[in-house]
């Protein structure tokens, strides 16, 4: 399912991005920052190659063409972990460089992407086993949860 | 007349133990709104359940922190319910509009 170019797409920020992680943020230049700008362009492409590949499964599931599958979820979503897995030194180092009065084209835009692909429900296996425990009626009240959340023996 | 809200077993995990409670009072009056509306507020989601998921953005702001949160949910075949499978959480500072 998954597109080579995507595929590609995801080692190539994958690479950048670990380099990143070696530079010291104390010692950032201009130079790092035009760096920056063209790993989150990477990224960022990545990434909308990725919900396009996404909406198209879904849309597929949605018309009927295609039949969903737990197997294919797990795929998108180990993209997306992988995608999010490189966020923490890029954000570090965007801030390291606005500090600086260096400004990063497509930061906000990439902020913005890290938040929404960290609110992704990503845990599939998981989502599977609730979405049967509750079609099977083991559901846990509004009331009883919220007791829980507020009293937090969890 | 609301639907019911019936959660699966980790479904508020990422909600962390530390919320103050006047976020919490916020994120359970947004679930009663959710449970008044479902078919108007649930939005359309392509994963990870596209074939029934829907999901519900809504955010918390409260000592200059965003509090955002998403419930991923199903409607229970032929009856009230939506059943949240799960809660997804994430904090940004914040400085108002």
């Amino acid at each position: 399912m998954m597109a080579v170019s995507l595929a590609a797409q995801l080692l190539r920020y994958g690479a950048q991005a670990e380099a990143v992680e070696q530079w010291k943020i104390d010692h950032v230049e201009a130079m790092h920052c035009r760096n920056i700008e063209e790993i989150v362009r990477t990224g960022l492409s990545a990434l909308a190659d990725m919900r396009r590949l996404n909406e198209e499964w879904a849309k597929d599931i949605e018309t009927g063409t295609s039949e969903f599958s737990w197997e294919e979820a797990q795929e998108f979503a180990e993209c997306y972990r992988r995608w999010l897995g490189f966020r923490e030194p890029l954000l570090r180092m965007i801030d390291a460089c606005e500090a600086k009065d260096f400004s990063v084209e497509g930061a906000d835009d990439f902020r913005v992407a890290c938040r929404e692909v960290a609110l992704m429900c990503l845990d599939v296996e998981r989502v599977r086993e609730s979405i049967a425990a509750l079609d099977a009626g083991r559901g846990i009240p509004f009331d009883q949860a919220m007791y829980a959340l507020r009293n937090p023996l969890r | 007349m609301p639907y019911g809200i019936l959660f699966g077993e980790k479904a508020l995990s990422r909600i962390p133990d530390s919320l103050p409670p006047e976020v919490l009072d916020e994120f359970e009056a947004a679930l009663q709104s959710l449970a008044r509306d479902p078919l108007n507020l649930g939005q359309r989601t392509t994963f990870p359940y596209p074939p029934r998921g829907k999901m519900f953005p809504f955010h918390v702001d409260h000592a200059g922190i965003r509090h955002y949160f998403v419930a991923f949910f199903v409607f229970t075949p032929g009856e009230r319910n939506i059943l949240i499978f799960s809660v997804t959480y994430d904090a940004s500072p914040w400085r108002g509009d």
